[in-house]
């Protein structure tokens, strides 16, 4: 089984020798994977986007224009939600794709988005969520134990959306669980984050901490469709921020250390280097799989886990086993974020939804 | 002091008439817009500076010739926010 | 070859095997279904498409197929996937045929950007195109189903194709789905037309899907510059009538109903624009076929000989 679309972001110049044979799967595959308007940005960048056969050519070239409007709507969202919460003074701080939207970073281009998150102050949550209703944002359908779920368990309120708009507002009031083992100090987030010249009143995280923040979403949520994309993100990231500051490999991992996220840090740094070939020096991947732990069988093990699941979410590209560390992944991802009592539960509540809701329609 | 307004750039703001009727599309939202006369004149009134309510409507007056009064003075007021909710025009920044 | 030149049994093999790849429009489709309701209504609708031996890349894989699980031996349903994707639940069986038409066009709508993508009937004569653009239960399936087997050529039912610059229409000739009365009308008003057989009970009624006609099939390389926009409304007892209808509203109701106006985003703004340029704008009143079939040669009289 293979994975088209990483060879392909590796090496775009290796495109203009494909077969159409090679393109009908490689579109498939890009497409799955939320990749395809990344590849079509490379190609164009590469000055290659006219050598590609006019078939796929169409497809990649519609999936960036796709892109280019999804990008479009969450910079507006994000000005329209910077606006209605500014009578209340507090920060406001874009986390994932809408923060590397509104900090013009090169991660947002060629991204797909399903929503806009933020993160405010946890003690302003309400004042948050009632001025949001006010301005016309209104929650989600949901039932009475998934709101309590949200609310005491998660780290967001249910998600909102604008009437007038179709873009989903996820509020945040700390990074990972309240539950969580892994507690990220959310003040020293707060310190550390960067004003936006636009929207004026808007934050982003500091460079090492987006990566860390998006390191451990991808490594400890226990969610994999997008996986491959979201290793493309650190890895577009990562190449910004070094090429950016001769300095960032050695603040990533001096961070990673402060914040107790070391083990996500050290996978993000080993498979966007084994992926895509980012370019990590080799003292900073050593100094943070040490500080990880991970070597000798614990690295064979997560190697076997997470290498079945960075590729694209396509039959095609899915090896013997995948089934397998994907529920292994899953559970691990719920072990780490909320204790074992409260997981039970709710595992076996969603499993039976999902059984119901299969069989009513 | 009475709040400034200016049209976001022109450069995310196209423009089509036909007749006396004009559509506008705002790259910033993403939203088109049909605009009367009167409010497509407002509009490119602020595409040219900074305007608050009474700028308006001296400009609106230069434009029929004539002060009708109370009712521009109202109706600048409710074309300013209907302008502003659609993220057609944005705060002035402070200054001359 | 034409997919009516292959013997029914190498078209099932394909079908439930490999894939049936068919070119319609711009586009290459790759079919998989072992549904024989899908299968008759391909061999039926798409006689007279172009088959493709040898496609090494198809636009879409589409498959409808049975829905696995208990349910399949006393309610049996089918899904439909592009490629990997189940963009609906699952349908009752019987509405495997209109579920197929459905998915194509929403596998269509969703993933082109290299045009601009109207929701509208666009019919062609002498290269000039009249757009037909109307929301659900206005009569436009009806009457563009009257015209095209009255001189004029179907570019498409339901998705208009038009060029970024604004400049042509692209012909997507699809059998076009007929909702309720207007299948009734259809079949009086034209005893020779291909209709499949009506499937009940659907989300949108009854739908009967009606073949595009072999010519306009055939025709599928030629464009059409937009000339007319035309809003049909079908109204008990009234004579029909052509009244000019504003640009700018009619810009705006395009824009609204557009599958990727807004996607499009300025892009979007400038196409649309040269096409309202482009074409003169009107609201249509009929109640008869036969008055909107006059109506509509005296539109296609206006200004002929000019290029």
């Amino acid at each position: 089984m293979t994975d088209m679309v990483a060879a392909a972001l590796r090496a775009p110049e290796s495109l203009s020798e494909r077969s159409l044979e090679d393109w009908d799967l490689l579109v498939r595959q890009a497409r799955a994977a939320g990749l395809l308007a990344r590849l079509c940005l490379r190609l164009e960048a590469a000055g290659l986007i006219d050598r590609v056969p006019e078939g796929p050519r169409d497809h990649l070239v519609s999936a960036r224009v796709l892109t280019d409007k999804q990008g479009r709507d969450v910079r507006w969202e994000a000005r329209c939600v910077v606006e209605a919460l500014r009578p209340l003074g507090i920060p406001v701080l874009f986390l994932k794709g809408a923060a590397y939207v509104v900090a013009d970073l090169p991660a947002a281009a060629g991204r797909l988005f399903s929503d806009v998150d933020v993160l405010v102050p946890r003690d302003r949550i309400d004042a948050v969520e009632e001025t949001l209703a006010r301005n016309g944002w209104a929650g989600s359908d949901m039932n009475d134990y998934d709101q309590q779920y949200y609310r005491r368990w998660t780290h967001q309120i249910p998600p909102m959306a604008h009437i007038r708009r179709q873009v989903t507002l996820d509020v945040h009031h700390t990074i990972v669980p309240q539950t969580a083992r892994i507690r990220l100090a959310s003040d020293s987030l707060l310190e550390a984050a960067r004003p936006l010249d636009w929207p004026r009143g808007g934050m982003v995280l500091a460079p090492t901490d987006m990566v860390l923040h998006s390191a451990t979403h991808l490594f400890n949520e226990g969610e994999f469709d997008r996986a491959l994309r979201d290793l493309s993100d650190l890895d577009v990231l990562m190449r910004h921020f070094a090429a950016a500051d001769a300095g960032f490999w050695t603040a990533l991992v001096d961070r990673a250390a402060a914040l107790d996220l070391v083990r996500p840090a050290a996978y993000a740094l080993r498979y966007t280097r084994a992926v895509f070939d980012t370019p990590v020096p080799d003292d900073t991947l050593d100094w943070a799989c040490r500080g990880a732990g991970l070597f000798g069988g614990r690295r064979t093990l997560m190697d076997l886990l997470f290498k079945r699941m960075l590729v694209p979410n396509h039959a095609s590209s899915r090896n013997p086993g995948h089934g397998l560390a994907q529920w292994l992944l899953y559970v691990r991802s719920h072990h780490i974020r909320m204790p074992l009592h409260i997981l039970l539960p709710h595992l076996a509540r969603k499993a039976w939804r999902r059984q119901v809701g299969e069989d009513t329609v | 002091m009475p709040q400034r307004w200016i049209a976001i750039s022109a450069a995310d703001l196209y423009w089509r008439s036909w007749n006396d009727e004009t559509v506008v599309y705002n790259d910033l939202t993403g939203d088109t817009h049909q605009l009367d006369p009167l409010t497509e004149t407002a509009l490119r009134a602020f595409t040219e500076g900074a305007l608050d309510a009474p700028g308006l409507a001296t400009a609106m007056t230069a434009f029929l010739g004539e002060d009708p009064g109370a009712d521009l003075r109202t109706w600048c007021g409710q074309t300013i926010d209907r302008l502003a909710f659609f993220g057609l025009i944005e705060p002035a920044a402070d200054g001359p | 070859m034409r997919l009516a030149d292959l013997a029914r049994d190498e078209l099932n093999r394909r079908l439930a095997g490999p894939g049936l790849a068919v070119r319609t429009g711009p586009f290459v489709f790759r079919a998989r279904t072992d549904v024989d309701l899908v299968q008759d209504g391909l061999a039926l609708l798409y006689a007279d498409y172009p088959v493709l031996d040898a496609a090494p890349f198809a636009d879409y894989h589409v498959s409808v197929l049975p829905s696995r699980g208990p349910r399949r031996w006393y309610r049996p349903q089918v899904h439909f996937a592009l490629d990997e994707f189940h963009p609906f639940r699952p349908f009752p069986r019987d509405h495997a045929l209109p579920l197929f038409e459905w998915g194509l066009n929403w596998s269509i709508a969703t993933t082109v950007n290299q045009y601009l993508m109207i929701h509208s009937a666009v019919i062609e004569r002498g290269g000039r195109a009249v757009i037909l653009p109307a929301p659900p239960g206005s009569g436009k399936s009806t009457l563009c189903a009257a015209l095209i087997h009255r001189g004029w050529r179907l570019l498409s039912d339901e998705l208009a194709l038009v060029r970024l610059d604004g400049s042509a229409i692209l012909p997507l000739a699809r059998p076009i789905s007929l909702k309720n009365r207007s299948i009734e009308i259809i079949r009086d008003y034209l005893p020779e037309a291909v209709l499949s057989p009506r499937c009940e009970g659907t989300a949108k009624g009854t739908v009967a899907l009606l073949k595009a006609p072999s010519e306009s099939v055939a025709r599928k390389q030629e464009p059409a510059r937009p000339a007319w926009i035309v809003f049909p409304k079908w109204q008990a007892g009234a004579e029909a009538a052509m009244t000019p209808r504003s640009k700018a509203d009619t810009f705006l109701k395009i824009g609204e109903n557009a599958f990727n106006y807004s996607t499009l985003g300025r892009t979007g703004f400038e196409s649309l624009a040269r096409v309202v340029d482009a074409c003169a704008c009107s609201d249509f009143i009929y109640s008869r076929l036969d008055d909107a079939v006059a109506h509509f040669e005296a539109l296609a009289a206006e200004g002929e000989g000019t290029p």
